[in-house]
């Protein structure tokens, strides 16, 4: 019988659709969910929400719930990652001690200051994970969701060589978006995208044998359009092909767009005009981690909803997320395309060898089958490699404890270098050292605190 | 609605059985169908049979005959090319003449003495396939049937780079299925990995179930009915550690072990001159098939291992799938030469093939396919560029007929061939008589 466990398994909202989404699946419907959490507390609702979707529906699937980190992995054969190391605690500074240096993020959690540490906090809790795989589910393959997905994947194919493939549904996201714009059913559009994770890029987008960037580039001349995506549109414009990750993040991957508080609120923020967009705040500084702290209020409500209703209604139909459509095409030996994070050995020519690259894979009984990309425009590879330097010496400080490489890692962030001189970069890292070292065994040796 | 040229569709058995694939999907209904032919009669016969067979499933395809080949490529989506150069009269002189110096060949179509030779004479038609694609069809996918695949292959995507072009065999999917029944496990529950050259791929991940059935192939090669059946291949594994697809016959004469002298080849059961055998019987095949097709007889219609239709299929409708196919190496296989055709895992969707990145072949199997590869190379810069000195080096670097021939007797060898096949090699290796690397 399969047995799928999720480590960190008490972001409820995530937990309850990756899981309703297994569950639909008819390959996977006897299977066992086995949830993780460190914190009961969340574990709990996760556990409730997963249980009322097997009851519902009728179905003979498994579902239990620990703490125990072994026990869960113990004999599973596919391990999925949705933990957020040091919570809303850790992110929250992230953001607030750059903010005093003039790093103005808007999602900070996968370049930049904030991404490094949540890289480097990350880091150490995955490596754990799979020694503990090594033992308990050997021949597991882990399905890593946490962010930042790149430096993350990166470390754990360096230093353990493991199976793992990164996920995310940016590439999907804008897919059906682009779809939208440009008028035609989404079943019908064909695209090609690679790169880096949250800074890949549509290379081609078509239906039939029509390109469909021309009917994009028209559908951005429209106000209400733009006004979606201020950032992604800039970018297109002047690199020529449309990136993945939505504006408010993709405009803190760049030294262009925010490079002081101002800039954002003057000339950053009235560009977002359409009201859909206000998970991050219309790309103000520190726009997810208030989502995200919204967030929590709502799960708790929802739970209490739960609890009083004795379950709402299960979702009927899958979510876009990669993780079911994989783990079946894998137990069935059927075909599907993903796009995923893989490390880059031969695929794309002008990234670094072993870097993390998203890139389409093809699925089946023989597993995660990347692919390659031939010819891949150079100003995007040169645009990547600026996030690639941050992510390479991230996974190099994460990985040997050197705290140079945290402040080289930061130094070279495009954001950072934009906005910060170098001594400034360096008393931003030693108070991030600092507050989170509680979080940073790796560098307790290195650090004079 | 689509359009697929079929070059070379006077194979009439095979263009049925790529049509009853393609036939098989109701998304590739309506299809419009460009059979071409040099051959009025045989072209003929396969407008019959693609009636026939579009009839039979209700495919509504369109189905034209042209003798001219530039109106068959006009606007089509995919070009299947299955043509033979020279035919059965040309086969026979790439047995006859090596033999005549006691170079035993068992298929000679794709490398050695014969795969040369089929090569030169077909480059040249490869090279006007795909000048007349960039003008007529540009942006579609060349499936290339017709061997040897990988000189083929290779000449059209190094003369021709902006024509999209894979080489198809069947050698995975019908090695995957042998070893099954050598292990006794179903097929479709295979999973592995492999890559090399066309021929010459080398599975080096064989599961069932997550288990390794290696071990399994091991002891079935102890059964001496099971190993009967494929000497040389169980050979190769026992001796380089990993099965090798396509099949014995093919794989006896690509090394010097099996047919080097008639011990050999009765000790490993080598079919000398099958291909002779193989060719004669298409000839037969072919004649029957047009006396049942005026008769109104009907065939099989059986869904072939061929991966053409699916690659049609997936294209069209995106739907995703594996492959395996030959292509450029862009340093796929690391440890083989790059630029050189590997077969390798093919990934198929709406936007098209993007081969998988295989990684290093352990060295002992690189080291197997990289002499050929060296030939192919060397035959194609032949043809490409009129060199008749790359002739001889490719004809000498053959491990094969190093085994058995001299040098002098190689020399000789290729020039008896280049002459007895005149008109129909490229202009250079015919008129330009040096042979300077004698």
């Amino acid at each position: 019988m399969t047995k799928i466990t999720f480590v960190g398994a008490g972001s409820l909202v995530f937990t309850r659709n990756l899981c309703s989404d297994v569950l639909l699946s008819p390959a996977l419907q006897d299977c066992t969910i086995s949830l993780m959490d460190i914190d009961s507390e969340r574990l709990c609702p996760s556990r409730d929400a997963v249980r009322s979707i097997v009851d519902r529906r009728g179905i003979k699937a498994h579902v239990e719930a620990t703490t125990d980190r072994e026990e869960a992995l113990r004999d599973a054969d596919y391990v999925v990652t949705t933990f957020q190391q040091g919570g809303l605690e850790a992110y929250e500074m992230d953001v607030q001690i750059p903010r005093r240096y003039g790093i103005e993020q808007c999602v900070g959690d996968t370049l930049g200051p904030g991404g490094v540490f949540r890289a480097l906090r990350t880091i150490p809790v995955l490596l754990d994970l799979c020694r503990e795989m090594e033992d308990l589910a050997p021949d597991a393959l882990l399905l890593n969701y946490v962010n930042p997905m790149a430096a993350n994947c990166w470390a754990v194919d360096l230093a353990t060589g493991r199976p793992c493939v990164g996920l995310c549904h940016s590439v999907q996201d804008t897919s059906e978006m682009l779809a939208e714009w440009a008028d035609v059913p989404y079943e019908e559009m064909v695209y090609f995208c690679a790169g880096i994770n949250h800074q890949a890029f549509f290379l081609k987008l078509r239906r039939g044998g029509e390109d469909l960037y021309p009917r994009v580039k028209k559908a951005v001349g429209r106000e209400e359009i733009r006004g979606r995506e201020p950032v992604r549109i800039d970018i297109m414009e002047n690199f020529g092909f449309f990136v993945t990750e939505s504006s408010g993040h993709a405009s803190e991957y760049m030294p262009y767009f925010r490079k002081n508080a101002r800039m954002v609120e003057e000339e950053l923020v009235p560009r977002f005009t359409d009201e859909r967009n206000y998970w991050y705040d219309f790309g103000r500084t520190g726009g997810y981690l208030r989502h995200c702290l919204d967030r929590l209020e709502e799960s708790r409500e929802e739970y209490a909803e739960l609890q009083a209703s004795g379950g709402t209604e299960p979702p009927t139909a899958r979510t876009h997320e990669y993780g079911s459509y994989i783990i079946e095409a894998i137990e069935k030996n059927t075909s599907i395309r993903v796009n995923a994070n893989v490390p880059n050995h031969g695929l794309i020519r002008n990234l670094p060898d072993g870097c993390c690259v998203e890139v389409p894979c093809l699925v089946d009984g023989n597993g995660v089958q990347p692919t390659t990309v031939d010819r891949y425009p150079t100003q995007l590879a040169a645009l990547n490699r600026t996030n690639v330097n941050v992510q390479e010496l991230t996974v190099e400080a994460a990985l040997t404890g050197d705290v140079e490489a945290v402040h080289h890692a930061v130094m070279l962030d495009p954001l950072t270098s934009a906005v910060c001189t170098l001594s400034q970069a360096r008393a931003m890292v030693d108070e991030l050292l600092e507050a989170q070292a509680r979080w940073l065994p790796q560098f307790r040796e290195g650090l004079k605190v | 609605m689509i359009k697929i040229a079929f070059i070379g569709a006077g194979s009439v058995v095979f263009t049925k059985n790529l049509l009853t694939d393609v036939f098989k999907f109701p998304e590739l209904r309506g299809t419009t169908v460009a059979l071409h032919d040099i051959d009025p009669e045989r072209l003929e016969t396969a407008g019959m049979m693609a009636r026939w067979t579009s009839g039979q499933r209700g495919a509504g395809a369109t189905v034209e005959e042209h003798l001219d080949r530039r109106a068959a490529l006009d606007e089509a989506d995919f070009v299947v090319n299955m043509v033979q150069i020279g035919m059965h009269k040309a086969t026979l002189l790439d047995f006859e003449i090596p033999r005549r110096y006691g170079l035993k060949q068992t298929i000679a179509d794709s490398m050695g003495i014969g795969g040369i030779f089929r090569g030169l004479r077909t480059i040249p038609f490869m090279l006007d396939l795909g000048r007349e694609m960039e003008e007529l069809c540009p942006g579609a996918i060349l499936l290339n049937y017709t061997n040897p695949m990988s000189m083929l292959t290779w000449a059209v995507y190094k003369a021709h780079p902006s024509v999209p072009v894979v080489g198809l065999c069947h050698n995975v999917p019908y090695t995957i299925r042998e070893i099954a029944s050598y292990i006794g496990v179903p097929h479709e529950e295979m999973a592995y990995d492999g890559a090399g050259i066309n021929h010459i791929v080398w599975l080096t991940r064989l599961e069932c179930g997550g288990e390794d059935v290696y071990p399994r192939l091991l002891a079935a090669m102890e059964d001496p009915e099971i190993y009967a059946k494929d000497k040389v291949r169980f050979e190769l594994m026992r001796r380089f550690g990993y099965f090798v697809t396509e099949s014995s016959e093919h794989n006896a004469e690509y090394t010097p072990y099996f047919l080097r002298d008639d011990e050999l080849v009765k000790r490993y059961d080598v079919p000398v001159d099958e291909y002779i055998r193989r060719s004669e019987a298409n000839l037969v095949e072919y004649a029957k098939t047009r006396e049942k097709l005026l008769a109104g007889e009907s065939f099989p219609l059986e869904r072939s291992v061929e991966y053409g239709s699916l690659i049609v299929h997936s294209v069209v409708t995106g739907e995703a799938r594996m492959v395996y196919a030959s292509i450029e190496n862009t340093n796929l296989v690391e440890n083989l030469a790059r630029g050189c055709c590997v077969e390798v895992a093919v990934a198929v969707d709406g936007t098209g093939l993007r081969p998988c990145h295989y990684g290093e072949l352990p060295p002992q199997l690189a080291a197997h396919c990289a002499p050929h590869a060296a030939v192919q190379d060397l035959t194609v810069r032949a043809a490409l560029e009129g060199n008749r000195d790359h002739v001889y080096h490719a004809a000498m670097l053959d491990r094969h007929a190093a085994s058995v021939l001299s040098l002098d007797e190689i020399a000789d060898v290729v020039d008896e061939l280049i002459e007895a096949h005149g008109d129909a090699l490229p202009e250079g290796i015919r008129t330009n008589a040096t042979r300077a690397t004698r």
